[in-house]
């Protein structure tokens, strides 16, 4: 009997509160930031350099990405330093890895002075590894997919472990 | 019922929205650093998996909810180096898995394990796998293709509420891979020792900018095991093959949908021995053999408004075939099942559902089996409602009812009452109460079985059902505590005491002579004992590294039975405490040693058991080992040696089998997959 009434009080209570429902929006949550800073983190272990013992991480321009950055400045992995430089000018020969804002940005002095100093040119702006850039982040399916050019890759004499290639489109 | 995350994660709706709310891309908040740097521990595999913005409602995993939860992921499953679904759930806590010959499983959650298990709900994306004439999984016959599975969720404890009855001791939801992320092709297989061949092809296109359809095809062949003299084989040969195809798509911005479909036949030796005859000779050795088509068809659509309604239909249909020297099934089991949930209003999120099921069945029956009457149609239905309510900002209490209708019982109630405490980000505390009930099922209610006891005895015994079989009923009580000790450390532990009441067994009721077969042993199945039962169990993530992973499985438990001493046993009740390893312990290490090569190790230690009071079980410790190459980007291969410290050795054995009773042995395998 208890048990009837506690049901028909159940299903009551919850008429009632149907009855006088409001709206509210369902919220999104959006990381693609944090995605992309993690993303770059394992870059540095997942990339090679001739002759780096820490990887430091340049942004060119002003991106939302700047906020995020900051997080990995002092971390390890697998036993090489990352760091984080928002120096204005860049210094390119310090950067192992070097994020760019705009397309606009990628000259031939900027991908001849990465050849030289083996710097991974990575950005999320579209047809930024067809025009000679590395590394480029799109959105695929609601994830993060990769597109690698890899001859530009090998001129700067660097070299991607399989682990990373396994998940990129690869432009050859 | 498709959304087995939508679900839970509605249980922590509201959490969510008090402790993290969500990320806006142009102001970064201390929220987003926190975000930012609990990324950094995963792995790189891990990380590639991540979905980059969704539903807050849909990120929440079910280890967010007040339940005692494990989650297998992809990566858990690819480098358990594998080949079946049980296998899989010994990684996790509370589970407890015993194999018994090359096709048939123990598998249950918190004791009570048997072939026959009964208080498990095991779902393929929502739709029900376990068999209603038995109301357990007979996991030889499920041979999805691993690769498709995205992850399998396990809530140990009763979970009635929202998945109706048999979601009593635990509920698995297996969930595959949607046909946008199986672009293009996967070949993968191997052989080895014990598995001698397996192996599966994987296509997924693009019809249009929003619909995606991938299809799969795959086999096993399986060798014969050892019986318990370590000499002879117990012919448990056998092999099984598969078809499934997924369709997904996004109808509109408010729309989604999903149809899959999945045929399969088997041919599996191994089984319950011998056939009855009224002519001399009386009985004959027979290895039943099953050969058996399963196919079944499923459909989904999501709805949801601005306003913050999610509606969900599931439409399923599965047919399933069998035959056996001794009977033959043709079942047809139809499911309905809606579900609803509104939007917030104040402190409350509320979501109700439907469920009707309609199982119609055919036997042909035979001396040795029969099932009566031959055919049975069962009609099912079932309402629920919850409500979460915040308390505050750190405490949801979670109040949850299922009133279902059986034709087998007429009405049932599974009420459950559910709280957490979230103080902080590094500790939750969660604590419930839940009813939950095990409807009897077809073999209860109809089964005739006569044979003779043992197979060279001359006194034979016929096991009748019982049409006053009720339901078996628990009542919960559960704790549980999560602590996320850092961001590389996390322990996750939860307490439980079941008191159950009308617990099935089966007892000697009388006998009588008979000119042909001479002295006959009647046996019937009843709700005859009352069992209690506590436990605890833990699991440890730890992260040494991104290339270097250790979780931990630890389980114990204890069991008092109460039954009548002087009624004559079939199964003897005596037993039961000890019929479930009093501990278990699964370790797992999971190792980058490059960025090509991976080295899994995987102990186990399973306590002593004692099936029946003749059949022991000693404890046993094993380990496998995996090696993992992927020497091109697109190309994985792998040598697994599994069960390594011994030859063989024994995990269980069920009364029907003894003359088949299996070892389980030292097997090698190697496997190869590509991507293209």
């Amino acid at each position: 009997m208890f048990r009837v009434f506690l049901q028909t009080l159940l299903v009551c209570y919850w008429l009632c509160a149907v009855s006088v429902c409001h709206a509210e929006d369902d919220q999104t949550v959006n990381r693609e930031y944090q995605l992309k800073t993690a993303y770059l983190f394992h870059f540095a272990e997942l990339a090679e350099w001739p002759e780096a013992t820490h990887v430091v991480i340049c942004l060119q321009g002003n991106h939302p990405i700047r906020s995020y950055l900051p997080v990995l400045n002092g971390q390890h992995i697998n036993n090489k330093a990352v760091l984080v430089k928002f120096d204005i000018p860049i210094a390119i020969a310090e950067c192992q890895i070097l994020f760019f804002s705009d397309l606009d940005a990628l000259s031939n002095t900027v991908l001849e002075q990465a050849q030289k100093f083996h710097v991974l040119l990575v950005s999320d702006v579209e047809n930024f590894a067809q025009t000679g850039g590395m590394i480029q982040f799109t959105l695929r399916d609601n994830k993060l997919k990769l597109v690698v050019n890899l001859s530009a890759v090998k001129l700067a004499g660097l070299k991607l472990s399989s682990k990373l290639l396994r998940m990129a489109e690869i432009l050859e | 019922m498709f959304s087995s995350p939508k679900r839970y994660a509605a249980i922590f709706i509201l959490l969510l929205r008090t402790l993290s709310p969500p990320a806006l891309a142009n102001e970064h908040t201390f929220n987003d650093i926190e975000s930012t740097n609990d990324l950094l521990p995963l792995s790189w595999e891990e990380l590639t998996e991540l979905d980059v913005s969704s539903l807050s409602r849909q990120t929440q995993s079910v280890k967010d909810s007040p339940a005692a939860a494990f989650v297998i992921t992809s990566e858990d499953i690819r480098r358990s180096g594998v080949t079946s679904l049980p296998e899989l759930l010994r990684m996790v806590p509370g589970m407890n898995v015993a194999k018994i010959n090359a096709w048939n499983w123990a598998v249950s959650a918190r004791g009570f394990n048997d072939l026959y298990a009964n208080k498990l709900q095991v779902m393929i994306d929502g739709r029900s796998i376990y068999d209603p004439l038995v109301s357990g999984v007979y996991w030889g016959q499920q041979n999805p293709a691993l690769p498709d599975i995205e992850r399998i969720e396990v809530l140990r404890g009763p979970s009635g509420s929202l998945w109706g009855a048999n979601a009593v001791n635990g509920t698995i939801n297996i969930i595959t891979r949607s046909a946008k992320d199986t672009q293009g092709g996967l070949l993968y297989g191997g052989g080895g020792s014990e598995e001698q061949g397996f192996g599966g092809i994987r296509y997924g296109g693009k019809l249009s900018d929003s619909t995606f359809l991938r299809g799969t095809a795959n086999g096993i062949y399986r060798d014969a095991s050892i019986d318990w003299s370590g000499n002879l084989d117990t012919h448990d040969y056998g092999n099984a093959q598969n078809g499934n195809f997924r369709l997904d798509s996004q109808l509109s911005q408010h729309d989604q949908f999903m149809l899959e479909g999945n045929v399969s036949r088997y041919r599996l030796q191994g089984y319950f021995i011998g056939v009855t005859s009224p002519t001399p000779p009386l009985w004959r050795q027979d290895d039943f053999g099953r050969d058996g088509f399963t196919g079944s068809l499923q459909g989904n659509w999501k709805h949801h408004t601005d306003s913050g309604h999610h509606s969900d239909l599931t439409l399923s249909f599965t047919q399933t075939d069998w035959l056996l020297a001794v009977s033959e099934m043709n079942r047809s089991h139809f499911v309905v099942d809606f579900q609803h949930s509104l939007p917030d209003y104040h402190e409350h999120q509320l979501m109700w559902g439907l469920n009707y099921q309609l199982i119609t069945d055919k036997f042909d029956n035979s001396l040795t089996l029969g099932f009566e009457p031959d055919q049975f149609t069962q009609h099912n239905i079932g309402l629920f409602l919850q409500d979460q309510i915040a308390l505050g900002d750190d405490l949801i209490l979670t109040l949850g009812n299922r009133v279902e209708h059986f034709t087998y019982t007429g009405w049932e109630t599974e009420p459950n009452a559910r709280l957490m405490w979230t103080p902080n980000k590094q500790h939750s505390l969660w604590a419930a109460v839940s009813r939950a009930v095990v409807l009897p099922n077809r073999a209860q209610h109809s089964i005739r079985v006569f044979k003779p006891l043992l197979p060279d005895s001359n006194t034979f015994f016929e096991a009748t059902a019982n049409r006053q079989m009720l339901t078996e009923n628990l009542l919960a009580f559960e704790s549980g505590w999560r602590w996320q000790v850092n961001r590389n450390l996390d322990i996750d532990t939860a307490l439980f005491y079941n008191i159950y009441d009308r617990m099935q067994g089966t007892k000697f009721v009388g006998g009588r002579a008979d000119p042909v077969f001479g002295n006959i042993l009647e046996a019937t199945v009843g709700n005859y004992r009352q069992v209690k039962s506590y436990g605890l169990e833990t699991s440890l993530s730890y992260r040494v590294s991104q290339d270097w992973r250790l979780q931990a499985s630890y389980s114990a438990n204890q069991f008092q039975v109460n039954y009548d001493t002087d009624a004559a046993w079939f199964r003897d009740p005596k037993t039961e405490p000890h019929s479930n390893p009093g501990h278990t312990l699964s370790l797992r290490s999971l190792v980058n040693l490059t960025n090509e090569i991976e080295l899994d190790l995987w102990g186990r230690y399973v306590d002593k058991i004692i099936v029946d009071t003749n059949r022991k079980i000693p404890a046993y410790f094993t380990m496998d080992v995996r090696l993992g190459w992927h020497p091109h980007k697109d190309l994985e291969l792998s040598l697994s040696g599994q069960n390594l410290l011994d030859n063989h050795h024994p995990e269980f054995s069920d009364i029907l089998y003894i003359p088949v009773a299996s070892q389980i042995q030292r097997a090698y395998l190697a496997q190869v997959s590509w991507r293209f």
